[in-house]
């Protein structure tokens, strides 16, 4: 396991110290740690969340899929449950967990930095890119007109399918990628689709419909995984966000001819509509190490982990979806801990995901 | 709650014919509508469980939940496929499948990835897989008519499967799902139910280790429901789990019962409910020494 390279200094110091204060106690025996205090107030100072490093600004309407964050681990598959690690590693990381200091410098609690990009893909209705940091994902929502269902007329439909790039793991060559695809397809679709009735969606269905039971609008949202560093379900959460407030849907005149069945359309390619996508919700994975449960776990972390679950969370702190994962089995109330947890966590995450998206908006609107 | 095994036929029998002309929708939203099938809300269908349903099997159950029916097979330990990897741990290779004519419209009748992956997820953790190492367990779930809550029926009926396979678990597996109609929780959602369902949440849990193997939600809930629903679902498992014990030792000493003669499926059985007990007394893990030496010897043939 290399360091990690994109640490400001006082973290790396405070890393330092952890490591010297670990190797002083087992020389000496001693339980209280040498340098504790300092390093306690060290990382406060530095604020919840760290601020988003400087970043060059990315060339308008190109796909830069050069990864300017440099990759933490090159020699290690970023896969979940296939990252080797030796004895002393695993302990590394487990003791930092309990300790509130990951090997990153960050807490338990602690996102990497988000970075948001928009409008990467010119092709599609909205799109976006977001890193978490070397885990990259691109989201791009396509809409298309078609048929309502019967059982619903006045809805539109909603699809989401995820793709695991080969270029992020060689595992994902052919149809390697197909389970984990499958995996986040679903998680995704529960997370952020509702119920059957359609109540509790994060995208307002009914805002889809065109010519009830003729016409409404298919909106497709792909995710593509460029790179895969841990926490992907969180990532591509994040970017179908990111992509849904970018998306415009172009404006429809619909015209009857007299007594045809089919609605003539017009469809407007200057006037767009946006989405309202203040009830998206946001996914958090809280990955249980140990006693404790972090978020946004590297694939290191993850390796280790027992059992995560993803809760989606909108913005009135309803929970809108949840998934487990991992084998080991969680005691009820554990659950309802991390569940409540992962609220709180969201809300942070939520006010920090808009203020990016507002940025990278503004910054591809310039 | 759940369950009236005695009063349940024994042997598979289609339930009359659904009425053919579609009711007027039920308003969910009411708070005093009636459920179809005139049960309360926090009331589950009478469930019929059984082991040993297929004789080719390695241990096998049957599951009738309402109209849902469910019967699963389990095959092996068998030698791992060649090209997988060395794994010290067993696998567990679960294949979901739905009969052509299990829904209303004509199916396809092929695997469900979706569902195959999820009963994985629910077992893999009750499962000792340490105890087959370098070997593979396969499941085959069928539902033969799907009436709602398929799933948590297929994971019920696995978990009993496995235990009459003789495959070492922590404990029984139990699932139980809950919808979310309008203001209600309704417990063990039928197919109508579900498709008007504004939200859904299933749980599967081993009740004697009170833990929680498979947790899903979908759909907006806010915590206290959460917190509701769980408290539903754990209470409907732990009544659930008793009802597949019942059905272990029914299996294991009516002599009456249709499929249990073979002394070999006895003895099987046997194993497991040993198993059951020593968890039962507290113990976590099972005695290997206990489940190896059977109690009742193979009935020897005069020389």
């Amino acid at each position: 396991m290399s360091w990690p390279t994109n640490l400001d200094l006082g973290q790396k110091e405070a890393l330092v110290r952890r490591a010297h204060s670990t190797v002083k106690r087992t020389e000496s025996g001693r339980e209280k740690e040498e340098g504790g205090e300092q390093r306690e107030g060290r990382l406060t100072q530095e604020g919840k969340w760290r601020e988003r490093q400087p970043q060059p600004q990315p060339q308008q309407q190109q796909l830069e899929l050069r990864p300017s964050i440099p990759s933490f681990h090159p020699s290690l598959p970023s896969f979940p449950g296939m990252v080797g690690l030796s004895v002393g590693e695993k302990h590394f990381i487990q003791g930092g967990i309990a300790q509130d200091l990951r090997t990153d410098g960050r807490k338990r609690l602690h996102y990497r930095p988000i970075s948001v990009e928009t409008s990467v893909i010119p092709q599609a209705n909205g799109s976006a890119r977001v890193r978490l940091g070397a885990t990259d994902v691109i989201v791009s929502v396509k809409a298309e007109l078609g048929k309502p269902s019967p059982f619903q007329p006045s809805k539109g439909k909603v699809a989401i399918f995820v793709d695991c790039s080969p270029t992020a793991a060689p595992m994902f060559e052919g149809r390697g990628g197909e389970e984990l695809s499958a995996e986040l397809s679903v998680s995704l679709q529960r997370c952020l689709l509702g119920g059957k009735s359609g109540e509790g969606a994060g995208i307002d269905l009914s805002s889809l419909m065109v010519v009830e039971g003729k016409l409404c609008w298919d909106l497709y949202i792909d995710g593509l995984v460029v790179s895969s560093d841990g926490n992907l379900l969180d990532a591509l959460g994040a970017a179908i966000k990111a992509a849904l407030s970018n998306t415009g849907i172009p404006k429809v005149n619909v015209a009857f001819a007299s007594s045809a069945d089919e609605p003539e359309v017009d469809v407007s390619d200057e006037e767009f509509l946006q989405f309202d996508t203040s009830r998206v919700p946001v996914i958090v994975t809280l990955t249980k190490v140990g006693r404790h449960y972090i978020v946004d776990a590297t694939p290191e972390e993850e390796s280790q982990m027992s059992s995560a679950i993803s809760v989606s969370v909108n913005r009135l702190g309803n929970i809108c979806g949840l998934t487990k994962r991992g084998g080991a089995g969680l005691d009820p109330s554990v659950i309802l801990d991390m569940v409540s947890v992962a609220k709180h966590v969201s809300q942070q995450l939520i006010s920090v995901l808009d203020s990016e998206i507002f940025a990278a908006e503004s910054a591809a609107d310039s | 709650m759940a369950g009236k095994s005695a009063s349940a036929p024994m042997t598979y029998n289609p339930s009359p014919p659904t009425q053919k002309k579609k009711q007027k929708q039920p308003i969910f939203q009411d708070v005093d509508w009636v459920r179809a099938d005139d049960r309360g809300f926090h009331q589950c269908r009478p469930a019929f469980m059984r082991s040993g349903a297929v004789n080719a099997a390695s241990g096998s159950a049957y599951a009738e939940f309402g109209n849902t029916k469910v019967i699963v097979s389990i095959f092996g330990p068998r030698e791992s496929k060649k090209a997988m990897m060395y794994s010290d741990i067993g696998r567990l290779n679960c294949s979901v499948s739905f009969t052509t004519f299990s829904t209303q419209t004509r199916g396809q009748g092929s695997d469900h990835k979706e569902f195959s992956s999820m009963l994985h997820k629910a077992l893999e953790g009750a499962v000792i897989l340490e105890s087959f190492p370098k070997t593979t367990v396969d499941i085959f779930a069928l539902v033969l008519e799907s009436g709602g809550s398929d799933l948590p029926v297929i994971i019920s009926c696995a978990s009993l499967a496995l235990a009459d396979a003789g495959i070492m678990m922590f404990d029984l597996v139990t699932s139980v799902s809950v919808s979310c109609l309008g203001k209600n929780l309704v417990i063990d959602p039928t197919s109508e139910e579900e498709s008007d369902q504004d939200g859904s949440f299933m749980i599967s849990c081993m009740p004697s280790r009170n833990e929680v193997t498979q947790l899903t939600i979908t759909g907006e809930w806010s915590t206290s429901k959460i917190h509701e629903a769980m408290e539903l679902c754990l209470d409907a498992c732990s009544k659930l789990g008793k009802i597949m014990r019942t059905s272990i030792i029914l299996s294991i000493t009516s002599n009456s019962c249709l499929y249990c003669k073979n002394s070999g499926i006895k003895r099987r059985g046997l194993e497991a409910l040993e198993q059951m007990e020593c968890l039962e007394l507290g113990v976590t893990k099972p005695h290997l020494t206990l489940l190896t030496t059977p109690r009742i010897q193979p009935t020897q043939p005069d020389p």
